[in-house]
């Protein structure tokens, strides 16, 4: 661990730009470890100015390249951009292949690019828990623009729409059934919709296909426009495009006040993730310790006591206590349950 | 708290194109519940100690089997040390002739396995890197 | 082959056999590469399998070639020792080549180093630390000069390890400075982008955009060449990343398909480049399963060329090859166990038919191969050639039920693979979706965890190990002071050069570049002037791009 590690130090450092001192916050992010909390408080006012873009897609599509490409482009607008990209962790041995990074092998040495590759970790979505941390470390850390790449498969395409704030669902010519795309809710959360690799044949074709798909999905019109844009991301053709495109749409929250009411979504999730991840953690600490209330939680198990009564007590609880002070900005823990 | 899960970088430096050894072993660290990060190929050592510090590995691994080793690990600690990471461990795995692998420690890198080393040995190594370095905090 | 009455009774006993409960040193038997071994094979394994004498297995010299592609073998001429050199830079190389001649390795095989073969210059930044390593470095006209300077290339047959226009044209204008004509040269290019793409990672422009450069080569050669094999179709390096047997020819005969296409799409007559293809094969452990994999690789080869492309002259279906022994089976340990190893790997070699040789010395599992080591390498191939009387007759072990078996296993699974590729639509194809590489890299894994579990010995490593052992061998220094030469040996050519003349060549090769011609002449006049390697893969570059993805990654799971 580094020498001066009190919190204060750290968020100096952050707000300083060291590299270093950022990459191990957001290993302390995934690790769950206290300090991270504690930073994360610190910064947390200083969030907002990044624009968060999501890139998301099944395997195969080239996701990583136009990713590549894209910072390129934005580069070229001088833009500071970081990148997280995650890969799903084994549900087997737990570890991960983060391999993301091998396709931006050119990006390295660009002192104001930084990547990050992140394991999943177990987390459903399939899109790592520290995802919303380590992007609002990124943002405070002065990136303007934060790409997330996610895994691009079940339920991870629709957790990135929570948190992003323009969300890229990439495709390639020929990918298969339209209607598979439908029943994924990709077509739900795109903003933006990019058909990689179109100088493969059927390119055309697949656009079209998307358009037609569009017009039937139930976004309204008047919200936004999505459009449906062609590139190759290895000969580097339609990115200007994308990147413009990627801007209108963050104009188009901003101006219509969508970006205020996204980020409030945002937060909101995120506290309620965290709330009952803690709420959780809470319980099952103190049944640790508390052999009473252990033995309430296996009257669950032992037939007597079902689940929904269980957790009603709970909340019971939470809600007298609640009504005894709240609103002040910290809330008492539950207390532990007693024997009904 | 899942300090455990122990991040490692698998680097490919310079021209070298063979990258069966570095893909065997990245499959046997994240069987081992490990994170690899791969680099893919084509990195300068400039690059590489780049990646090591933005993705905070807790080792670097080297893969070099075009022979270009004592030029290139130089560069990477130098790199490192512009950086103050040169607390990162490097490991180095390849085609290194015996002579060259107390030559490679005495720059500094912590351990050199040459073909023929177990994976079991690499993971190993790495995991009683990661304890040690736990212990000492 | 065999009378019904015979098989029969080679039945019963076979069966009575397969009953009994025997102890065997292992559970099961398999060849490296995975193929079940049975304890002992006969003529109704043949008969099983429906071989068929004249059908499949023939004459050599008959179609489809499964014996040898010419009647006489080794009796009529024996195999080319061709042995893989380069390092240092070019007056070494120079000295090796006169040296391995004078030995009596008479096929010179070129190896260019690692930036060389990536199109950039030992000024680049890249190329730090690897000039002159696996290979020669070639940063102009002059170092091939300096490379065959003393060497009169009419009266040679080389191969060079490389694809793309230029280092043949160097060689090219080389030869006609010392006064031979293009026709008059013997050779092979590797020219096989795509091996060298899956199995080396080298990719430096898009792959059909590699595809194209070697079809200009091969245009140009069957035009001007008769005598040169444009291209050397690769297995090796595949073999060397881990696949098995069957993959190997699989992998390596789709690229040949994809080639021939590609060669036929240009416009050229099957039959006119058909008997000027050449390849070549890994020679690796398992005795008899490389030798079972020669004959298959032949037999299929020979079928494709005729029933797919429709290929009339019999010399079009002979599938001619150069065979290295496989550098990833030498051990660090032990070193000159590797000598034992490279025997073996040679005489499967031998006895599955090469047209030429390339043997590994003992100490190529640590640096490149001193004169000494090397010098033993050719001689085990004089031994082999001269002592062992394994070239008194024509494919030996032909008609040995146990090889025929095999041959025809390692056949039918290359066959499934060669169709699962077409049905993905083609070799690059199959490698632009990471198919080939996964299969690859799956069989590495489970050969290297067969290794750890003990379940395959390599000796000296996993058993029979020598505790504390420090075999002093002399190995090769490489010095930097290579680096030094080469870069001043560019900057000493930029000064003398007629810069307008660069100028110019550069400028007609990117003109004919964009109109999609054939580069070879636009390049040699490029070369003429002295233009540096890296200034006509710039040019290069500039149309088709770089290649970015790395699809190598496919294959962790």
């Amino acid at each position: 661990m580094k020498e001066n590690n009190s919190v204060e130090d750290i968020v100096k450092r952050i707000r300083a730009g060291h590299v270093r001192s950022i990459a191990k916050l957001i290993t302390l992010v995934e690790n769950h470890d206290p300090i991270a909390v504690s930073v994360i408080k610190h910064i947390y006012p200083d969030c907002g100015k990044a624009h968060l873009v999501g890139v998301t897609g099944p395997p195969g599509v080239g996701k990583s390249s136009l990713i590549a490409a894209l910072v390129r482009e934005f580069r070229k607008g001088e833009k500071s951009v970081g990148v997280l990209a995650v890969d799903p962790s084994s549900p087997f041995s737990g570890g991960a292949f983060l391999g993301d990074r091998a396709r931006m092998v050119e990006l390295s040495g660009d002192q104001d690019v930084f990547i990050r590759s992140l394991a999943s970790r177990g987390m459903a979505g399939g899109l790592s828990g520290a995802v919303n941390d380590a992007a609002d470390i990124l943002d405070v850390f002065g990136k303007e623009i934060v790409l997330i790449e996610t895994v691009g498969a079940g339920q991870s395409e629709v957790d990135i729409a929570k948190i992003a704030h323009t969300v890229l669902v990439v495709l390639m010519p020929g990918y298969g059934d339209q209607i598979q795309a439908m029943k994924a809710g990709m077509m739900e959360i795109a903003d933006i919709l990019v058909v990689n690799k179109a100088d493969k044949e059927g390119a055309d074709a697949t656009v079209t296909d998307l358009f037609f798909v569009q017009a039937l999905s139930s976004r309204k019109p008047e919200i936004w426009s999505v459009p449906v844009l062609k590139t190759s991301a290895l000969r580097g053709e339609g990115i200007g495009e994308l990147v413009e495109s990627i801007s209108n749409h963050y104009k188009f929250i901003k101006e219509r006040d969508l970006l205020t009411q996204k980020n409030r979504e945002r937060r909101t999730k995120e506290f309620l993730d965290i709330l009952t991840q803690q709420i959780r953690n809470e319980f099952m600490d103190q049944m640790k310790e508390d052999q009473k209330l252990r033995h309430w939680v296996q009257k669950i198990g032992d037939l007597e006591l079902d689940p929904y009564s269980a957790s009603e007590q709970v909340i019971a609880m939470i809600r007298e206590a609640r009504q005894r002070k709240i609103g002040e900005g910290t809330s008492p823990k539950p207390e532990a349950a007693q024997d009904s | 708290m899942d300090r455990g899960i122990i991040r490692v970088l698998v680097a490919k430096m310079g021209l070298d194109g063979h990258d069966r050894g570095s893909l065997i072993v990245t499959q046997a660290l994240k069987d081992a519940g490990m994170e690899v990060i791969y680099t893919g190929l084509k990195n300068t050592p400039e690059a590489v100690a780049d990646i090591a510090i933005q993705e905070d590995v807790d080792v670097i691994g080297i893969s070099i089997l075009s022979g270009a080793h004592l030029v290139l690990v130089p560069l990477l600690f130098e790199a490192l040390k512009r950086n103050s990471a040169e607390d990162i461990p490097v490991l180095v795995g390849g085609v290194i002739p015996p002579p060259d692998i107390p030559r490679l420690k005495g720059m500094g890198v912590k351990e050199v396995f040459p073909p023929g080393s177990s994976l079991d040995s690499i993971t190993e190594y790495i995991r009683c890197l990661k304890s040690e370095k736990g212990e000492r905090k | 082959m065999f009378d019904r009455k015979t098989l029969e009774e080679v039945r019963k006993v076979r069966e009575e056999r397969e009953k009994e409960t025997v102890r065997e040193r292992k559970e099961q038997f398999t060849t490296m590469s995975g193929i079940p071994v049975k304890r002992v094979f006969t003529p109704a394994d043949l008969a099983d399998r429906n071989i068929d004498f004249m059908k499949d297995i023939s004459f050599p010299g008959n179609y489809p070639y499964t014996r040898g592609i010419h009647p006489t073998m080794y009796r009529g001429q024996l195999w080319t020792i061709r042995q893989f050199m380069g390092f240092g830079d070019p007056r070494k190389s120079n000295e090796r080549l006169k040296y391995l001649m004078k030995s009596g390795a008479p096929g010179l095989n070129v190896a260019f180093d690692l930036p060389t073969i990536n199109g950039i210059g030992s000024d680049h930044p890249l190329a730090r630390g690897e000039i002159g390593r696996d290979g020669v470095p070639v940063n102009s006209l002059e170092d091939v000069e300096e490379l065959f300077d003393g060497i009169p290339l009419g009266e040679v047959s080389t191969s060079l390890v490389i694809a793309y226009p230029p280092i043949p044209c160097m060689y090219i204008v080389v030869a006609e400075k010392q006064g031979f004509k293009p026709h008059q040269l013997r050779g092979t290019y590797q020219n096989d982008s795509i091996c060298r793409d899956v199995a080396a990672n080298v990719r430096v422009i898009p792959r059909r955009a590699e595809l194209k450069l070697c079809v200009d080569l091969v245009e140009y050669s069957t035009k001007h060449m008769p005598l040169w094999y444009p291209i050397s179709i690769v297995g090796y390096q595949i073999r060397e990343k881990g696949c098995t047997a069957a993959q190997e020819v699989a992998f390596t005969l789709s690229d040949g398909i994809e080639f021939v296409n590609a060669f036929v799409q240009r416009g050229l007559d099957v039959d006119s480049f058909g008997p000027r293809l050449s390849f070549m094969w890994n020679a690796h452990n398992d005795f008899f399963e490389e030798i079972a994999k020669y004959r298959a690789a032949r037999r299929i080869w020979a079928r494709i060329m005729k029933e797919r492309f429709k290929a009339k002259n019999p010399r079009s279906m002979q599938l001619r090859f150069h065979t290295q022994t496989s550098g990833v089976s030498l051990t660090a340990q032990q070193p000159l166990n590797n000598i034992v190893r490279v025997a073996i790997q040679a005489l499967a070699a031998i006895l599955g038919g090469t047209q030429s040789l390339h043997t590994d010395s003992m100490d190529e599992a640590m640096s490149l191969p001193t004169e000494e080591a090397v010098k033993l390498a050719v001689r085990t191939q004089q031994i082999l050639a001269c002592e062992s009387g394994v070239t008194n007759t024509v494919d030996p072990l032909g008609g040995s039920y146990y090889v025929e078996w095999l041959t025809k296993e390692i056949e039918d699974e290359a066959l499934a693979y060669i169709e699962k590729i077409n049905e993905i639509g083609g070799v690059i194809e199959a490698v632009d979706t990471g198919y080939i590489q996964k299969e690859v890299t799956k069989a590495a894994y489970e050969y290297q965890r067969k290794v750890e579990k003990g379940e395959e010995i390599i000796v000296g490593v996993n058993d029979y190990v020598e505790d504390g052992e420090e075999r002093k061998l002399n190995l090769l220094e490489i010095d930097e002071s290579f680096e030094r030469y080469m870069c001043q040996k560019i900057e000493g050519l930029k000064a003398r050069r007629d810069p307008s003349a660069v100028e110019k060549a550069l400028d007609d090769l990117r003109k004919a570049a964009f109109r999609d011609e054939n580069l070879m002449e636009p390049t040699m006049a490029a070369v003429k002037a002295y233009a540096t390697l890296q200034e006509m893969w710039d040019v290069y570059r500039e149309r088709y791009g770089t290649f970015d993805e790395k699809t190598h990654l496919h294959g962790v799971e």
